[in-house]
């Protein structure tokens, strides 16, 4: 029969067919496509400081402000959302004289479609592990103290409170 | 053509047996995907845009959710206690783990601040165990947009199913 509604059908599934073989051709090249990242991380300066998570709390932490250089080699992947707003602290709130801290460049590649990958350290097939991208062991200072520090200085965003709590 | 009357009772029969057999199908995957996986939910669809740029309203994702050595940095979906909604987030801390179980605290990428105001009252953590139902491994752009739509539009659930169902029962071999 060749009815319209079967030659909607059979061209609809012919494109269904295709876009999913284009799909996994380009998921597919993801494996094969080398990767050779390098970085360099370095600590420039610490401080560490008292504040709230958000305006409406009422909960105290401390907050280590890190100032670091990051110099990458990441050949194909392109950055994004790289936004240097995130809290360092932990569950306990205070970080002040914490030693052993590391600083350690990560990511996350997001495909066109297909697979999610994180960096690695090690070889995995033509993708070479990440060569540097952490710092030497260091140590948070102690609390600095209360000289008129700016709001920004605290991690809070301002105007960011209608954005907070959306799902999904 | 299309005459319902004229159909044999046999060939009816067929049609509907047909219809269960897909039907039947259907489930068997998703219930043998959800065995693979480990996750009650193997695959889900990305509904709000907290994740941009990474993922957008429609997005399909994969879940795995063996091995719950979760790290920072990964994406995981995960059911706030009390509310059947699922929530595509970025883990951004972690503690606990080994003999005690292990916390996460996630942040959509999109979001001003961490997602303390969204868990449940008095709970500022997850539990990997218990309230993540997998972590991401793969993504399809865009393919899940047509649930957001039956959910945003019901009628368009009803006009669907009485187009499945017409299509099935009136198809002849």
């Amino acid at each position: 029969m060749h009815s319209t509604l079967v030659r909607a059908q059979t061209v609809f599934g012919f494109f269904t067919t295709v876009a999913f073989c284009v799909a996994a051709l380009i998921a597919l090249s993801d494996f094969v496509s080398p990767q050779t990242p390098s970085a360099d991380v370095k600590l420039r300066n610490v401080q560490v400081v008292r504040g709230r998570p958000n305006y409406y709390s009422t909960k105290k932490e401390e907050y280590a402000h890190i100032k670091f250089d990051l110099d990458t080699a990441l050949g194909v992947l392109h950055l994004q959302n790289q936004r240097p707003k995130y809290q360092i602290t932990d569950y306990t709130g205070k970080v002040a004289n914490r030693s052993d801290v590391v600083l350690e460049l990560g990511w996350n590649v997001q495909p066109w479609v297909g697979a999610l990958t994180w960096r690695g350290w090690r070889d995995w097939g033509v993708w070479k592990g990440l060569k540097g991208g952490m710092t030497e062991r260091f140590e948070f200072p102690g609390i600095k103290e209360r000289v008129k520090v700016r709001k920004e200085d605290l991690g809070t965003a301002k105007g960011g409170e209608g954005n907070r709590g959306k799902p999904a | 053509m299309l005459n319902l009357s004229s159909l044999q009772p046999r060939q009816l029969a067929a049609q509907i047996l047909n219809f269960a057999l897909v039907l039947s199908t259907a489930f068997m995957l998703w219930k043998g995907l959800s065995v693979a996986t480990d996750s009650p939910s193997p695959i889900v669809v990305v509904l709000s845009g907290s994740m941009e740029p990474a993922f957008q309203r429609g997005d399909l994702l994969f879940l795995w959710n063996r091995g719950q050595d979760t790290q920072i940095g990964e994406v995981v979906v995960y059911n706030v206690r009390g509310k059947d909604i699922p929530i595509v987030h970025r883990v951004v801390r972690r503690f606990g783990g080994g003999s005690s179980p292990l916390r996460l605290l996630t942040k959509g990428d999109n979001n001003a601040a961490d997602d303390t105001e969204l868990y449940a009252r008095g709970q500022s953590f997850l539990n990997r165990q218990k309230d993540v139902i997998g972590s991401v491994v793969g993504y399809i752009p865009f393919v899940g947009y047509v649930t957001i739509l039956l959910s945003e539009y019901p009628w368009l659930k009803t006009v669907m199913l009485g187009l499945m169902g017409l299509t099935v029962v009136l198809q002849r071999e």
